[in-house]
């Protein structure tokens, strides 16, 4: 297959290594759901809308997604995050796992009937992407997610022989986080 | 009775064994992907899980107000089921190992912890940088691509 490059002809070892470290990420949070698909668990992965632009990449065009769209209790929403408060319109595709309820309480937790018009594309003024702040989920949409995982997991009734999760829960300490923050991190290179 | 003793079995007594790649590469796995057809039937699956739930929050980012962690422990504490649901914050500027999911160690960790049902949600938004149709794209102002270069298309979805 030929391949169009851009402007070069081979992709640098920057672009090389965020094409890696996506795929890497991507295949995590995938094979995440897929096992919990198999343990009656929840989940919902978000990511950009499906493009409209036939020949433009989306995680929603691998087979690899399309299966999992195809196992029960899986649904894929689309929303504008622009309707939760975020500054841009920003389509995405939210696919959801065993939460049924999720598209009521995304319609229960919207703020704003009309989209916001800006675009983020390019460079801010200190140099940071414009799109840095928009990968923050908007409060109402993180309220919508809270409450639906809430309900749906507080539904299942503790059963009598399991095994403790205490050492897996002292060993995750760290990421156990009650203190707030007011650095946003630099954008990933995945 | 030879047979039912362990000493035949070697494997019964291996404290470790090697883990069998399936696939060789992406495309292997998007071919297999293609070809299966699954029952769209549920089926039922027994939730054993005990009072202690992890909800995996995976690229997490920084702790605020108004976060998904905010309002699950606002939901929680009115709660008197005596079910604990703990959100984990997965992010590399809380644990440089736990947080980083490109590590195999750290992949198989959260996977044990899914396939002991300690975990049972998962919230994420991969990184999406290397997909973004803003690659690629021109600003109104230039004439020029001003952008990173598109890196993936729809005929190489895993990278050119």
């Amino acid at each position: 297959m030929c391949r169009n490059y851009g402007d070069f002809e081979a992709l640098g070892l920057k672009e090389l290594r965020q094409i890696a470290l996506g795929n890497d990420l991507l295949l995590f949070s995938l094979a995440c759901i897929y096992r919990l698909a198999l343990g009656g668990g929840f989940a919902v992965l978000e990511h950009p809308a499906e493009p409209e632009q036939a020949d433009a990449a989306s995680i929603w065009r691998l087979q690899i997604t399309i299966l999992l769209t195809h196992f029960p209790g899986v649904e894929v929403l689309r929303i504008s995050q622009g309707h939760f408060g975020a500054r841009t319109p920003k389509p995405t595709n939210l696919l959801s796992l065993n939460l049924p309820g999720l598209k009521e309480e995304l319609n229960q937790h919207s703020v704003c009937d009309n989209l916001p018009k800006r675009a983020a594309i390019g460079r801010q003024q200190d140099g940071s992407g414009a799109t840095s702040q928009l990968k923050e989920y908007p409060p109402a949409l993180c309220f919508a997610f809270a409450s639906c995982f809430f309900h749906h997991i507080v539904k299942v009734p503790v059963a009598a022989c399991t095994e403790s999760a205490d050492h897996f829960l002292e060993m995750c300490q760290s990421l156990l986080v009650q203190s707030f923050s007011d650095h946003i991190g630099r954008d990933f290179a995945g | 009775m030879q047979l039912q003793s362990v000493d035949a079995w070697p494997f019964l007594s291996t404290d470790v064994y090697q883990t069998v790649e399936h696939f060789q590469d992406l495309a292997h796995i998007e071919g297999a992907c293609s070809e299966i057809r699954w029952p769209e039937e549920a089926f039922p699956v027994p939730r054993l899980w005990g009072k202690h739930r992890i909800v995996l929050h995976a690229f997490a980012g920084r702790r605020r107000p108004g976060d998904f962690q905010f309002y699950l422990d606002r939901l929680l504490s009115a709660c008197e089921d005596g079910i604990y649901i703990h959100a984990v914050s997965m992010d590399i500027i809380y644990d440089a190992t736990l947080g980083d999911a490109s590590l195999k160690s750290t992949q198989e960790f959260w996977f044990w912890g899914i396939d002991k049902r300690w975990v049972v949600g998962f919230l994420g938004g991969p990184p999406c940088e290397s997909w973004s149709i803003a690659r690629g794209a021109l600003l109104p102002d230039h004439a020029e691509r001003v952008g990173p270069r598109v890196i993936r298309n729809v005929q190489e979805l895993w990278g050119l």
